[in-house]
């Protein structure tokens, strides 16, 4: 059961709506995952991209469209990747009979612990 | 001081009623006036829905609470903020009224209780005027939102409800058969 009124906005809603909101929210939760990680507070990364806390707040704010810019320098910051572009699988003629594969998965682990100490394990395997 | 105690009255009486049971992570609840149609959180939707400038954003909030929260990550810390102590409540429960949180310019703030990460109850919100709940356009639905929050917290810690063990469910304390009842 579902409010009748929410699923008829959730239905209307267009798809790139619900994609932009997916895509920003994992974009805070990596940011903040790797801040806690690192020890680092939003004003502590502020002062090292010399940006106020306000700037930076505004630029997770979600009505800023964030630049691949923004996201170069954040990375360049937290010294962490914050997206990856997905090249599912895709093959590369590298050398004479040998064909390289690089394939990237998600692992999503069920814990019992509080949700700070969820851990998201993500991890690349290459073939070659 | 008439329009308070009418308020008064009218929060004397509402009842808790499922928003959205559907999501594999978070179980939404939301409360509903008695005599009314609508819930206080469908009224909110509804309200901004109509507004042409602000439905937009009403669909990423619909959206941030169903596919975000409900479907994907459940009810973490890093998607709310907390906007004040709730009253001073004992142990076991004491959580606080707290803002979905969709960046500092979001222009609308939906107040909710977070009860687990798989339990939220859904009050009403307003469009933001001021960085603080108390002030602007919201300062009224900030308030009625604490004054829920304050009765249904009161029901936790006098063992009338409890959550499920699943901690998703808000059921009766005894008989752990869902809670209709008026409070």
């Amino acid at each position: 059961m579902r409010s009748k009124i929410a699923q008829k906005i959730l239905d209307e809603t267009p798809l790139e709506t619900r994609i932009f909101v997916a895509k920003y929210s994992d974009l805070i939760l990596r940011i903040n995952q790797i801040l806690k990680k690192k020890g680092i507070s939003q004003k502590e990364l502020a002062e090292g991209m010399d940006k106020t806390p306000a700037e930076i707040s505004r630029w997770l704010s979600g009505n800023q469209n964030i630049t691949l810019k923004s996201i170069a320098k954040l990375e360049a910051e937290l010294g962490e990747p914050l997206i990856e572009i997905p090249l599912k699988a895709y093959s590369t003629r590298f050398k004479d009979e040998w064909e390289r594969f690089e394939v990237s998965f998600t692992v999503e682990k069920r814990v019992n612990t509080i949700s700070e100490d969820i851990n998201w394990i993500k991890e690349d395997v290459r073939y070659a | 001081m008439l329009i308070y105690f009418v308020f008064v009255e009218i929060m004397s009486n509402f009842v808790l009623e499922i928003f959205d049971d559907e999501s594999p992570k978070c179980q939404f609840y939301t409360v509903r006036l008695d005599g009314d149609e609508l819930s206080e959180t469908d009224k909110f939707l509804d309200k901004f829905n109509r507004d042409e400038h602000l439905k937009p954003y009403v669909q990423q909030l619909v959206s941030f609470i169903f596919d975000t929260i409900g479907i994907r990550n459940g009810a973490i810390n890093d998607f709310f903020r907390e906007e004040r102590k709730a009253q001073a409540l004992p142990p076991p429960v004491n959580v606080k009224v707290e803002e979905i949180d969709f960046g500092l310019d979001f222009p609308l703030r939906l107040y909710c209780l977070r009860l687990s990460d798989s339990c939220v109850i859904l009050f009403n919100g307003g469009e933001k005027t001021s960085q603080r709940a108390e002030d602007g356009k919201t300062s009224m639905a900030f308030y009625e939102a604490n004054q829920y929050a304050e009765k249904i917290l009161n029901l936790f810690n006098s063992k009338i409800i409890r959550l499920n063990s699943e901690q998703r469910e808000i059921v009766d304390f005894y008989t752990s058969e869902p809670y209709n009842e008026l409070i």
